[in-house]
């Protein structure tokens, strides 16, 4: 599978549940910080490889440098570009379009509940689910084949039950592959089921789905992700 | 013997013409015992049947015989439209022919009450030979190549051998304006010199016959020479047959690729491709590629009569990609034998060799080949309306195979998302 190489741009703004994880302030890195990251990760690339690269740890489009950082990706050679954000900003100014002008090939879009009333209350952010979900829509119509989207859910006990609705919703904006990340759900069995009827949510609704940082059994096979992902260099 | 109507009905891929009937056409026509007066549809999989069949029966004067090749992704779709005609005109003869039915016409007659006869093999002349028994008024039952009713009963004419001198045949190149948009095709051989079990191109054999060179070199100047040509493709399952034919091939196709006519989706022995060959495929033209492995899981592998060997493909598609040329990996899910984790493998590899394109599909069992007849034995399980997917194996089950499309599906598209290939 394709190999992204995480490079932070920042931290903070990434949507959780308030009630279970801390809301770290936006922290974003220098351009230059960055870039020198960006070079050394780079290099690391064995010849004739590609260099795919997910800038990460910060809500991206609150970085007040992310063209920048982007077109400093492209100039190391970064054939595939990922994103992870709430879809806030996706629909202001031309954002979902100007990504993909960029050079964003995979944007991921991070919810914590499958419908306003979940995804609002559980991140406190009124308004952000349906302007998450029109980014969405606006990102899917700028890229046509040339990027995709995809979901991740940071699960919480909290979040979890609405688990299906969320990749629900997630499919019906068009991703194409989503990631369950449980490590937050302490590999409670209860879970467990929830976190099934997820993944088969996500496959009748064929996206690809698999679940991160859980311990225990689940019912069904969904492990292999269609991507990885290695930690790249600090910047 | 009067004249007959005939309508050549295709149902393709959007935007594509059938190449099967382009043939049976030109041999009809070139027949000089038949008179008969064509009307050709090539229509799409997204029309409506219920509109192909309006575009038959709104004809005047009404066709006496219609014809549609079938394939196993157009069966329900020609099904549908036979059963229309022959319900609106009786008397109207309705003729199926192609890998979907012919190895099966029989079990095709007999789920088919409205469907006439099949044509059984190479259609050109058994329908050429249909036409004109039934042109006399005569019985087509016993014609050699056909399956046809006589009354309540399904009758078999003797099988037809395959025809020896494809020269024989009318060139259907010359006579129809060619689509520039990469949709054409041009056909150098028939056969193929493999025998995987999934597939019917051999037909059983692994005998290839060839059209001369000279007419080979007539097809494709033919095609190449339409004005705006900006590429097309063969059908022919081994471009690089032989290094030899490779390079007739690009000697016949340097001029036009000069002038910058394609040649794209040609498919090739990649594990049989170096640099010199990869020189040779951009000689003529050539741009992208398609070849398997289909799998990479040795039982698999077995089963379906395939060899593999991980370095020479590896350097196969390396040659391709530094000569230029993008290269289109398939892959099988659902292939008896294959694990999921041969399936995932499998994905790894292909990527891992960054080829340009990757193609997964989900094997569809089809009449005639080696997998639909030993399928119980192998406990392939799988659908028997056409189009034939496979709904269980021994090591997958339903769902295995559900996830692993999904999962193969997000492979693919993650991996065509990239910034180089952006136009």
């Amino acid at each position: 599978m394709i190999t992204y190489v995480k490079v932070p741009i920042g931290t903070g703004g990434v949507p959780a549940c308030v009630a279970c994880a801390m809301t770290k302030d936006i922290a974003p890195l220098p351009l230059a910080a960055v870039d020198d990251a960006l070079g050394r990760a780079a290099a690391r690339v064995a010849p004739g490889a590609v260099f795919n690269v997910a800038l990460t740890g910060i809500e991206a489009f609150s970085h007040p440098e992310l063209p920048r950082l982007i077109g400093a990706a492209r100039a190391h050679g970064a054939d595939r570009i990922r994103l992870s954000t709430d879809g806030r900003f996706l629909a202001q100014g031309g954002n979902a379009y100007g990504a993909v002008s960029a050079g964003v090939t995979h944007l991921e879009l991070v919810l914590v509940g499958g419908d306003a009333a979940a995804h609002d209350r559980l991140t406190k952010r009124p308004g952000a689910f349906d302007s998450a979900c029109a980014g969405a829509r606006e990102f899917i119509a700028a890229a046509r084949s040339s990027a995709l989207l995809s979901g991740r859910i940071p699960l919480c006990r909290h979040a979890v039950a609405d688990a299906p609705a969320t990749v629900a919703l997630l499919a019906s904006l068009g991703a194409v592959a989503v990631e369950l990340d449980a490590s937050s759900l302490n590999g409670s069995p209860a879970h467990a089921g929830l976190l099934a009827a997820a993944c088969e949510t996500a496959t009748v609704n064929r996206v690809a789905a698999w679940v991160t940082g859980w311990d225990g059994e689940l019912p069904v096979p969904y492990v292999t992700p269609p991507w990885r992902t290695e930690d790249g260099v600090a910047a | 013997m009067s004249r007959l109507t005939v309508v050549l009905a295709g149902i393709n891929a959007p935007g594509y013409r059938s190449l099967a009937l382009d043939y049976l056409e030109a041999a009809a026509l070139a027949d000089p015992r038949l008179d008969i007066a064509v009307n050709r549809f090539d229509l799409d999989t997204a029309t409506d049947p219920w509109w192909i069949a309006y575009r038959i029966l709104s004809l005047e004067p009404v066709p006496d015989v219609v014809a549609l090749p079938v394939l196993c992704w157009t069966a329900e779709a020609v099904y549908t439209v036979a059963r229309l005609v022959k319900e609106a005109r009786p008397k109207t003869l309705v003729v199926l022919g192609g890998p979907e039915v012919g190895p099966i016409a029989e079990q095709v007659m007999l789920e088919q009450p409205h469907v006439d006869a099949v044509v059984r093999g190479e259609g050109e002349h058994a329908f050429a030979e249909l036409l004109r028994s039934h042109a006399r008024g005569g019985d087509i039952g016993g014609t050699p190549g056909v399956t046809a009713r006589e009354g309540a009963r399904v009758v078999h004419g003797p099988e037809r051998s395959p025809l020896e001198d494809l020269d024989s045949l009318p060139s259907p190149f010359g006579k129809v304006r060619h689509a520039t948009d990469g949709s054409a095709y041009v056909e150098t051989y028939r056969g193929c010199p493999h025998r995987c079990a999934y597939c019917f191109e051999g037909k059983g054999s692994t005998r290839i016959r060839s059209f001369s060179w000279e007419r080979i070199a007539s097809d494709i100047d033919a095609v190449a020479s339409t004005p705006g040509m900006g590429a097309f493709s063969f059908i022919d399952p081994v471009f690089n047959l032989t290094p030899d034919r490779l390079g007739r091939l690009a000697d016949i196709m340097e001029p036009h690729a000069r002038r910058g006519v394609r040649l794209h989706t040609i498919e090739v022995d990649i594990e049989r491709v170096d640099a010199e060959q990869a020189s040779q495929l951009v000689r003529a033209g050539v741009v992208s590629v398609e070849t398997g492995p289909q799998s990479i899981g040795s039982a698999a592998l077995g089963e379906c009569n395939r060899t593999f060997d991980r370095d020479r493909f590896a350097a196969g598609v390396q040659a391709c990609r530094s000569a230029g040329i993008s290269v289109e990996c398939d892959l099988i899910i659902g292939l008896p034998g294959d694990t999921p984790d041969d399936v995932i493998d499998g994905i790894d590899f292909v990527i891992s060799l960054d080829p340009g394109r990757v193609q997964l599909s989900t094997l569809h069992v089809l009449p005639g080949t080696d997998l639909w007849e030993r399928a119980a034995d192998l406990g392939l399980a799988f659908d028997p309306r056409a189009p034939h997917e496979v709904v269980a194996t021994r090591e997958l089950s339903f769902a295995d195979l559900r996830r692993l499309e999904v999962l193969g599906n997000a492979a693919a598209r993650t991996y065509a998302a990239r910034l180089r290939t952006r136009t």
